[in-house]
């Protein structure tokens, strides 16, 4: 915007503050605080008219942008799958622009380099803002003790999704609560002719980040991971993460054959299809279920909490989870701008927010009003929903961890891992060594 | 060879004007980047700051690295099977569309470039479909034929992945190397074809000793282009298997790009880049090497 | 006789065969892209290879707008024929003489242009953005262009170079005879007879920057110059894609670049049905 329609902005709301002092006057009761004004860019990966995460956000940007016509936003999108290429490329080349949003394992990178300016001071100078957002919300984006980041949203990594038609025709009366008891449906899933779990594993992420993780929670605890990505004497190789990957290893005899083969959506298809009693994944599948599920593998489907294993300390509750992605201020920002964004990232985190982002199918970091009628919810999504209160949330691996290991060791040879080609000491030691490397 | 003198010194200078102004473009946009790239591969630099000077470390440490010896097999293969595979079907192809045997010619020339222009995702997700273990093409074939026990888990099984992706590969290309050297097989004048007919030298002989002297450089060109062009190989794996299992079919441009962009990790990124152009170049050179030593036709 | 029938006929159908098989192939993934684009979601999210129940034509409107396929096939079509006119004329005029005439330094462009080829574009993607960002050029409608013509450069040099060799120079030295010198030579002699090979690097050229995305994913953040490469990343949400509006998009894509090649292939082929191959 140059200066001459800044001015020429300024001329016209300060004729209108005149002329009309009541027109002002209401609106800034109504809560908008329409003397906001300021400028800056942010850098996303919401989808224009997307669904989900997207809508919610454009729902909520468009009525900010509507409330505060004085602050100039400059969007640049690009899509999710593309996105962390542009931002390491931005990086690199010193573009990055005002706010943007990244992932927890890129935060070191920003902090370190005084790319960032720490977001809990701004926050906390804004009463009552922070008390908006869930237990937990800021997990993903703190490094060094210090929270860098805005969360928008609280996925759980692992849920158990199945088709209850399929469980009642074998005479598997309800979800497996202990590992045990999920073995033993398996069984009988396999011997009925049913690929007994759904996984589709091509892509890498999914049996790691969205299994394996959650299920590593019944042998370890947050205090365990704390240690190892810390280096605080933790390490892949002790013996309750070896036994976690052993009997993961296990489990996946139970897996179709060609799990490393095929794409969550062909795994998707195998479910819809009826072919697969159950899958495990991201909480985000309850919402890609609800879309595309044929009317009867819906009406049938339910989701449940990842079995507790026997004799380990793990319990059903804990579960991998977070906002893995966070908005973050570029430490340039200051004065009326960095209030601006500031006034949009909690317009955009919290408030009616929260109870738009239910009706989109996900949950947010923001807490949702008391009031909201969650009659309007879609059952499979209000069942899911019932049981996200109960998780106790823990770090999700690739999101903390460097990318080195979160997302490379880690990935590639969890997919040998369940394929059988690598035991489950050989991948302890070679995650050991690329996180001792990375140091 | 069918090359010209220089005869004055006037055309010299006329010559090297209209080279050089192109060229001096090329090499500050393209080669200005590239040589910035090898510097990187010298440095320590995640992309905040000043990239810090280190030697070859990034180098030792690669060569040091297991995976990447995997990546650099992996690459290798591709480049010999698909070379061989995409170039040499082309060849036969364009073989036969001289010759008389062949129908519907016409048709053929224009569909077998089509996978060519087709997006890699369409690609993958038609060769995927024929790949699938369970309800795939090409298991519901071999079940139909009763030869069950053939049937295999073509992409998720790491000792047969890597040729299971090189069919695809090998197939999307052969249309544009069939389209690089038809366009040489239309340059030979028609008497050449005639007057061999009247000697007697139809079908393969007239391929072997009339057609395929005649577009010798074009089929040079095919492998050259072709051997670079899949020692960078990239969408198609990440389309078809993203490397996996763990990295049985991951290629050197794969595991440049995960350095780069999802470790941010410019130096090693780089450092690969420059293993693949050492790579590229070596095996150019010996192309180049063995295809005019032996002189076989010209 | 009839012994000798049934060899040759066993000869058509050992030649015949096989390819009939390879070009029917060809076709099946254009087929597949048509229908499935026609689909809904959930029909495609069940069985991604079925036929469409219903053909959905809506989709085809809704990819045009959500990928703002009005802007973005602008972009595009002027990215990638001002880059293919450049192409043309820098690579004929570098190919002819690099054929026809040996002089000091001819090795070490050969090097270059051949490097260039072998470096994976993501090992130059940083280094062009900061280049480009150091002159000024990130976000304009310069930004892609000179990238996408020394990338197709080396390539299209080599063709014409190849071409070339296997021409003999016998109508230049006629033409040289007549009094024409080199510039009339290369461009009334030796450009025409050039038909085959320029087609071909007019088919390549242009679906090569037609389908370019790494770069016009990077040096391009304004929405008025991105290109329909980008706009086909507009179907897909954080945890979502829309794969049919995705294939409308692609088929749309797609479209141009067929009518390119099935266009100068004929002009490839005009000179084929005139010259070597009948029947």
């Amino acid at each position: 915007m140059n200066k001459k329609m800044i001015s020429g902005i300024l001329t016209a709301t300060l004729i209108a503050g005149v002329i009309a002092p009541a027109a002002v006057a209401s609106e800034t009761e109504g809560g908008a605080t329409s003397d906001l004004k300021g400028e800056f860019s942010l850098f996303h990966f919401m989808e224009e008219d997307g669904g989900g995460t997207s809508k919610a956000f454009w729902n909520a940007a468009n009525k900010f942008m509507e409330e505060n016509p004085n602050v100039k936003i400059d969007f640049e999108f690009t899509d999710s799958d593309n996105y962390q290429e542009k931002l390491t490329t931005k990086m690199a080349g010193n573009e990055l622009g005002d706010v943007w949003l990244t992932k927890g394992d890129m935060l070191p990178t920003f902090a370190d380099g005084g790319l960032i300016q720490p977001a809990d001071k701004l926050i906390d100078q804004d009463q009552g803002w922070r008390d908006s957002y869930i237990d937990g919300a800021f997990t993903d984006c703190t490094f060094d003790g210090t929270e860098w980041g805005v969360p928008f949203q609280m996925q759980a990594n692992c849920i158990g999704i199945y088709n209850k038609d399929i469980f009642d025709e074998v005479g598997i009366d309800g979800w497996p609560e202990t590992f045990t008891e999920l073995e033993e449906d398996c069984k009988k899933l396999k011997d009925a002719g049913y690929i007994p779990i759904a996984m589709g594993n091509k892509d890498q992420w999914l049996a790691e980040s969205a299994v394996f993780n959650t299920f590593a929670y019944r042998y370890i605890d947050q205090d365990w991971f704390d240690s190892l990505s810390q280096g605080k004497g933790a390490k892949f190789t002790d013996d309750q993460f070896v036994k976690a990957l052993t009997d993961f290893q296990s489990l996946a005899q139970y897996f179709n054959e060609d799990m490393n083969a095929i794409n969550q959506d062909e795994m998707f298809s195998l479910y819809y299809n009826k072919k697969a009693a159950m899958f495990f994944d991201g909480a985000w599948s309850i919402g890609t279920m609800i879309q595309n599920a044929p009317a009867d593998v819906l009406s049938a489907t339910h989701c449940g909490l990842m079995p507790a294993v026997e004799g380990e300390p793990g319990t059903k509750e804990d579960t991998a989870s977070g906002a893995g992605w966070n908005y973050v201020i570029s430490s340039n920002l200051e004065g009326d701008d960095l209030a601006a964004a500031l006034a949009f990232l909690k317009a955009v985190t919290t408030g009616d927010y929260a109870g738009d982002a239910l009706n989109q199918g996900f949950i947010s970091s923001g807490k949702v009003a008391d009031d909201f009628d969650m009659s309007s919810l879609q059952p499979l999504f209000a069942e899911y929903y019932n049981l996200a209160k109960t998780m106790k949330n823990h770090t999700i691996f690739d999101c903390a961890l460097p990318a080195e290991i979160g997302s490379g060791a880690l990935y590639a040879d969890t997919q040998q891992l369940i394929a059988g080609t690598m035991t489950p000491e050989q991948m302890a030691e070679d995650c050991q060594n690329v996180l001792d490397e990375s140091r | 060879m069918n090359t010209r003198e220089i005869r004055t010194k006037k055309q010299k200078i006329f010559i090297y004007i209209l080279v050089l102004i192109p060229f001096i473009a090329f090499v500050s946009v393209m080669i200005g980047p590239l040589a910035n790239s090898v510097y990187y591969s010298l440095t320590k630099w995640k992309g905040v700051g000043l990239p810090k000077f280190i030697g070859f470390a990034n180098y030792i440490k690669l060569f040091k690295t297991a995976d990447f010896w995997l990546v650099v097999g992996n690459t290798l293969y591709l480049t010999l099977v698909c070379t061989l595979g995409q170039v040499g079907i082309a060849l036969v192809i364009c073989f036969l569309m001289t010759i008389r045997r062949l129908r519907f010619k016409t048709f053929h020339r224009a569909v077998i470039f089509f996978p060519v222009v087709m997006a890699p995702i369409v690609v993958g997700y038609v060769w995927r479909f024929i790949y699938n273990g369970d309800n795939g093409l090409l298991n519901a074939f071999l079940r139909a034929t009763g030869q069950s026990r053939l049937m295999k888990n073509w992409l998720g099984d790491p000792s047969i992945v890597l040729r299971s992706v090189s069919v695809p590969v090998i197939w999307q290309y052969i249309g544009l190397y069939m389209v690089i050297m038809l366009s040489a097989v239309a340059a030979i004048p028609e008497e050449i074809f005639e007057s061999a007919e009247l000697d007697g030298c139809t079908g393969f002989k007239k391929s072997i000793y009339i057609t395929l002297p005649m577009i010798w450089d074009s089929f040079k060109i095919c492998i050259i282009l072709c051997a670079s062009g899949t020692m960078k190989i990239y969408d198609h794996l990440v389309a078809l298997t993203n490397g996996g299992p763990g990295r049985s079919s991951e290629s050197m441009a794969m595991y440049c790009y995960e350095y780069t962009f999802r470790y941010g990790n410019f130096g090693m990124g780089a450092a690969i880049a420059v293993a693949i152009l050492v790579f590229a170049f070596a095996i150019a050179g010996t192309l180049q090497f063995v295809m005019t030593r032996r002189k076989i036709y010209e | 006789m009839s012994k000798k029938k049934a060899k040759n006929a066993g000869w058509n159908l050992l030649v015949n065969i096989p390819i009939m098989f390879l070009s029917l192939s060809c076709i099946y993934p254009v087929v597949w892209l048509i229908y499935s684009s026609l689909k809904t979601d959930q029909e495609f999210a069940v069985n991604p290879m079925s036929l469409p129940l219903h053909p959905m034509f809506s989709n085809y409107v809704e990819a045009f707008k959500k990928a703002h396929f009005g802007t973005f096939l602008f972009n595009t079509a002027y990215n990638s024929i001002v880059s293919l006119i450049l192409v043309l004329f820098i690579s004929f005029i570098m190919g002819y003489l690099l054929s026809r005439y040996r002089f000091k330094g001819r090795g070490i462009i050969f090097g270059l242009l051949l490097a260039s080829m072998m470096i994976p574009i993501y090992a130059l993607i940083v280094p062009i953005f900061i280049q480009e960002k150091k002159l000024g050029i990130l976000n304009t409608r310069v930004s892609l262009i000179p990238v996408y013509v020394m990338m197709e450069l080396p390539t299209s040099v080599f063709l014409i170079d190849g071409y070339l060799k296997g021409l003999s120079t016998e109508l230049e030295d006629a033409a040289a005879i007549d009094g024409a010198n080199l510039w009339q030579a290369m461009w009334k002699v030796i450009f025409p007879i050039c038909k085959p090979i320029i087609s071909t690097v007019v088919i390549l050229t242009f679906m090569h920057v037609w389908n370019e995305f790494a770069f016009a994913q990077v040096l391009i953040s304004k929405e008025e110059l991105k290109t329909i490469q980008i706009g086909l990343t507009y179907f897909t949400s954080q945890y979502m894609k829309s794969y049919t509006l995705l294939l409308s998009g692609l088929a749309m894509a797609t479209f141009p670049v067929l009518v390119i090649y099935l266009f100068f292939y004929n002009q490839i082929m005009h000179g084929m049905m005139a010259g070597a191959v009948k029947g």
